[in-house]
């Protein structure tokens, strides 16, 4: 599903990855861990297409991401974003239909039921917890059908029963071909559930 | 009442309060009418108290709504285009911008105030000011602090321009910067009519998809959508209303902020219905401003931007008291 080429990641003249190359096979769920500033972040946004190799290629579903511009990169993956904060007294079942008018209702309500969003669906999301925000994020990105997941940080602000939840989540999603690439902020020993470990520490 | 019922409720209170106080709009001012109901409701009925009503008070009525309407479109436009609580025309630059390029199309002979060339003129300083604000500010907050500096820059070479100036054709800086309905004729509607429908048109039809710009740029880039296109076809709509607005009746403090806040309060964030509500209740407040201005110590104008102020500030600081909205 990702191809990864001897990428050079930088920000300027800050290199943050240098020579990097990895594979993510379709349908599985894949980790990146390492140290702060490692470049988990970094290297989610290369494969989300926002930040551009200085070297190297990358290719998602077997397209050039070099080649490809905005609305191909949509019909391919969806970001889930860390955090997020809204200003505007939008409702949750607004937000999670903002840019996915066309889900299924089937879908939408498979969706909310999986992340525990039901009871929250009226509710203003500037009256969520980080939690619950995180999960509506999360949701978002699950709501359009793409091959592609990419996630930074999913479990940050769980707790453990929700924690539980969203792996099941995963795993389901996995099981019905869908790739999901994640940043993990925690112990390798913690994420037998996924089935590839991409560190960058070494 | 659910959202549907409870929006329709509002917009057809707000238009029937609207409708009650041109009414009475109509049967106040300075000069003394006897039974101005009689000539209100029997438009035939001719006579110089008729002269007074339909030639010299209606067109200001409708020019109050007009404006109004305009001032509330395009502040909503603005706070959604740039996810932003504070982005007022006058605070983004797009005001002052307007003030400046119909200053300097007068000044330069190109056009006389109140005609179409003198808004197009507007519209090129509309459009320049806000576009150099939003590409100077490279976040939300430093947006309104450039918007200010910019404004306060523009506003001072209007202010500069007129005083070396010295024409009286030019109008006084009083007018640019607080501004007036007092010489709207209806020659003025034929101006402010058609521009401020094709731009509330133009806002209706892109609202829908303005919504996403609340997900934040990345995210929207992440859809698959340009954000920075929105934006700019968002700048251009706000820049056209303000304007319009701005050369035919000079800056009117306030109501592009408090018009889209209050609204927000009463129905929600989403545009569709943000910017139909903003209109109605810009409208009103501009409605009910100016008949304070006109008729609260005939024969006297009371400057209208006080009175927008007066009536707009305590509603919006209750607003926001109250409303669900979180301003990190």
């Amino acid at each position: 599903m990702i191809e990864i080429r001897d990428i050079t990641l930088a920000y300027g003249d800050r290199v943050v990855l240098k020579d990097f190359s990895a594979q993510v096979r379709p349908a599985t769920i894949a980790a990146i861990v390492g140290s702060n500033g490692a470049g988990k972040s970094t290297l989610i946004s290369a494969i989300a297409g926002e930040l551009a190799p200085i070297a190297g290629e990358i290719l998602v579903a077997a397209k050039d991401l070099a080649l490809s511009n905005l609305k191909d990169l949509a019909q391919i993956r969806s970001v889930g974003q860390q955090s997020h904060s809204y200003w505007m007294a939008y409702s949750v079942q607004d937000i999670l239909r903002l840019g996915n008018e066309a889900v299924a209702p089937e879908r939408f309500n498979f969706v909310v039921e999986q992340l525990a969003l039901n009871e929250f669906l009226e509710q203003s999301v500037t009256a969520l917890s980080g939690g619950q925000l995180q999960r509506v994020e999360i949701a978002r990105a699950f709501m359009r059908e793409v091959p592609l997941v990419l996630l930074d940080e999913p479990l940050a602000s769980q707790d453990l029963i929700s924690q539980a939840a969203l792996i099941e989540f995963f795993k389901a999603e996995r099981a019905i071909g869908r790739t999901i690439l994640l940043v993990a902020h925690r112990e390798k020993s913690s994420l037998a559930w996924c089935d590839q470990i991409i560190d960058l520490s070494q | 009442m659910n959202q549907l019922q409870k929006r329709w409720a509002l917009f057809l209170t707000t238009a029937l309060v609207i409708l009650s106080f041109a009414l009475f709009a109509l049967s106040v001012g300075s000069a003394a009418i006897d039974s101005p109901w009689s000539y209100i409701f029997n438009p035939s009925l001719q006579g110089p108290s008729h002269d007074v009503i339909w030639d010299i008070r209606f067109p200001r009525v409708l020019a109050a709504l007009l404006v109004g309407a305009a001032l509330g479109v395009a502040g909503a436009l603005a706070q959604s285009a740039t996810n932003n609580p504070l982005a007022d025309p006058s605070i983004i630059g797009t005001t002052a911008g307007a003030s400046l390029g119909a200053t300097v199309a007068v000044l330069l002979n190109v056009a006389a105030v109140g005609t179409l060339p003198v808004t197009v003129a507007a519209l090129l300083g509309a459009l320049a000011a806000s576009l150099a604000t939003f590409a100077a500010a490279r976040s939300a907050l430093q947006l309104v602090i450039v918007g200010i500096a910019t404004s306060a820059l523009l506003s001072a070479i209007v202010g500069l321009v007129l005083t070396i100036a010295d024409r009286p054709d030019a109008r006084s800086i009083a007018f640019w910067s607080f501004g007036s309905l007092a010489l709207v004729t209806t020659k003025s509607i034929y101006l402010l009519a058609p521009l401020i429908l094709l731009g509330t048109a133009a806002a209706w039809f892109i609202s829908q998809k303005m919504d996403l710009l609340a997900l934040g740029d990345r995210e929207v880039r992440f859809l698959g959508v340009n954000p920075q296109r929105m934006r700019l076809l968002a700048f251009f709509i706000v820049s056209l209303l303000i304007a319009t607005a701005v050369s035919t009746v000079g800056s009117i403090a306030f109501l592009a902020l408090a018009a889209p806040h209050i609204t927000r309060y009463l129905i929600g964030p989403r545009n569709r219905p943000l910017i139909v509500g903003s209109a109605a209740i810009g409208a009103g407040l501009l409605l009910i401003a100016d008949t304070a201005a006109r008729a609260l110590v005939p024969p006297f104008e009371l400057p209208i931007g006080l009175i927008t102020s007066l009536i707009g500030a305590p509603i919006l600081i209750l607003v926001l008291r109250k409303s669900g909205e979180v301003w990190r």
